[in-house]
């Protein structure tokens, strides 16, 4: 559509229970996402640290919506019983696996990935031991 | 970064999550830096869930620790014994890294206490071979 002269880009939503998650900023590079704001901001401090570092293409960011838009999908691989390895397909940042530990006292996500979606929160929820018959 | 009411930070040594699992405070990659304890993990002989605290060899068999890994800054002689002293009275048996085949199966604790004295010969070595 057009506001005056200038063309807007249609906002594309994905409905989720989670409420919507617009500009809420994630940095390429390194998967962090940042509290919500109208423009992305002006620098990650996570690859500013000199642990991290800067893409050669500059500091980009992206949204949750949009990576969800783009094809990725989380992956889950069976370490050990109760142990369950969560990876995003394919890899995106620094292509971090998170570590899903179920234990009859609740269940624990070691480590932490960007990419979330309703399937891999139905499938994380069904593997609380209570969950079970 | 994303403020929650839902983050609670600690501190001290060590946190007891449930009866199974506690989160242990080693320090170095990060002045925070922490693992996660098992204790039933690997049939019962614990296995230790580390990411890049403990960072998990090509060859499976050693890990190694690094203040940065993409570029490439090591830590100290210090920092290592301190990261050591701090493993060493942990039990486990297996430890799990960050990627799917980031594991050691067996012995990791004797893994672990080896790599830690070859990264401090390492640091004190005078003579190149």
């Amino acid at each position: 559509m057009n506001i005056g002269h200038i063309a807007v880009e249609p906002a594309i939503v994905i409905k989720t229970r989670g409420g919507t998650r617009v500009n809420e900023w994630i940095c390429t590079t390194c998967g962090t996402q940042y509290v919500k704001s109208d423009a992305p901001p002006s620098q990650c401090s996570i690859c500013e640290d000199e642990r991290q570092y800067i893409g050669s293409a500059g500091q980009t960011w992206t949204t949750l919506e949009k990576v969800q838009r783009s094809g990725y999908r989380n992956a889950f691989y069976g370490h050990e019983s109760n142990l369950i390895g969560v990876e995003t397909v394919p890899e995106f940042a620094i292509g971090q696996h998170a570590k899903l530990l179920r234990t009859p006292h609740g269940n624990i996500l070691w480590d932490c990935i960007s990419y979330v979606d309703d399937v891999t929160v139905d499938l994380i929820r069904g593997t609380h031991f209570s969950a079970r018959p | 970064m994303h403020p929650s009411d839902r983050i609670q930070f600690w501190s001290g040594p060590e946190v007891v999550l449930n009866p199974d699992v506690t989160l242990h405070h080693l320090g170095g990659h990060f002045a925070g830096s922490s693992v996660l304890l098992w204790k039933v993990g690997a049939n019962g002989k614990g296995a230790l869930l580390t990411g890049d605290t403990v960072s998990v060899s090509a060859d499976r068999r050693f890990v190694s620790f690094m203040y940065s890994f993409p570029n490439r800054i090591p830590l100290s002689a210090a920092i290592i014994e301190s990261v050591r002293s701090k493993l060493e009275p942990l039990s486990f048996d297996r430890l799990y890294g960050t990627q799917a085949d980031s594991v050691i199966e067996s012995d990791a604790k004797g893994a672990v206490l080896r790599s830690a004295d070859r990264y401090l010969e390492a640091l004190e070595r005078s003579n190149e071979r």
